[in-house]
């Protein structure tokens, strides 16, 4: 089997010189932004509750994936088998509070879950309180 | 007829021809070209000796690892099979998870450049590999910290629900 390993399986020779034309580089492009959108969402599915609320501070563009309504479903169905599921809860502005407040909460599936559906934990976003502590014990 | 070959030596395996993005030939034995979908799909319908294939989006640095990855995987699941059939005992799927931890243990750059080249080519394993790689990377990091990992631009400075 060790054989299959050595490199020099792969016959390499340049025919066509200055390549197909296209996407001509190696490495030096690299935007984790830029991937394609089911390859983000696969990668957001695996991530623990905790993970995800880090990840949602990352750019607009993973907290847009994130927010969706259909996410937490989805995340659910990806999580059955594995450590656990986020929800969120939404309100509406009030008087008070002018803007959207969300919180999301995570569930051990490990015991199974108890029928009262009792949160667990829950995960406080923003977490600029907690970015903050980031920030100041660096 | 028969007297005139040398039995020790086995036919020549079918191989197809990988072309890179930069224009290196790869030739690759056919069965483990097909482990990407793409090829598979529709690999029947091309003659044979035009099985040729125009990698537009793999460099030939990438498309080396991803070969490499699939003869890997191609020379395991015989091995494993065989081993299955003998019934003797065998860590094979031991030793190809080991070996695949050991494979995507790269930088991000590269990690990046193989996921690009593993949707593309539609490899299902390698693709699943490398997106729990980065999910692995992800997992305790400070938004920050995964950022800088992976090349984010923050563009989210406006916290709407900063009570400030």
């Amino acid at each position: 089997m060790a054989s299959t390993d050595a490199s020099s399986v792969v016959k390499k020779k340049q025919r066509l010189i200055g390549g197909l034309g296209r996407h001509n580089y190696s490495g030096s492009f690299c935007y984790f932004d830029s991937l394609p959108e089911e390859i983000t969402l696969e990668i957001l599915f695996r991530l623990t509750a905790e993970d995800l609320s880090s990840s949602k501070c990352v750019s607009k563009l993973w907290s847009s994936f994130i927010s969706r309504p259909t996410f937490g479903n989805a995340h659910l169905q990806r999580q059955q088998e594995e450590q656990g599921i986020i929800f969120t809860t939404v309100a509406k502005p009030t008087n008070i509070i002018p803007n959207y407040q969300y919180n999301h909460f995570s569930i051990s599936l490990s015991p199974p879950i108890p029928p009262s559906l009792n949160p667990r934990k829950e995960l406080k976003i923003p977490f600029h309180k907690l970015i903050k502590k980031w920030r100041t014990s660096r | 007829m028969k007297d005139s070959f040398n039995p020790s030596i086995e036919p020549p395996k079918k191989t197809v021809t990988l072309v890179s993005s930069d224009g290196y030939d790869f030739e690759v034995e056919e069965e483990v070209a097909l482990e990407s979908q793409v090829i598979k799909d529709g690999f029947e319908d091309k003659a044979v000796d035009d099985r040729e294939y125009l990698l537009f989006n793999v460099h030939s640095d990438t498309l080396e690892l991803i070969i490499k990855y699939c003869e890997k995987h191609v020379s395991s699941r015989k091995s494993i099979s065989a081993a299955a059939a003998s019934s003797s005992s065998s860590n094979g799927e031991e030793a190809l998870k080991e070996w695949d931890e050991h494979f995507i243990s790269v930088d991000t750059n590269t990690l990046y450049d193989i996921l690009m080249a593993a949707d593309y080519l539609n490899i299902k394993s390698l693709l699943d590999l490398a997106i729990q790689k980065v999910a692995d990377t992800i997992h305790g990091r400070s938004p920050e910290q995964i950022r800088k990992k992976f090349n984010i631009e923050n563009d989210s400075i406006i916290d709407p629900w900063a009570s400030e």
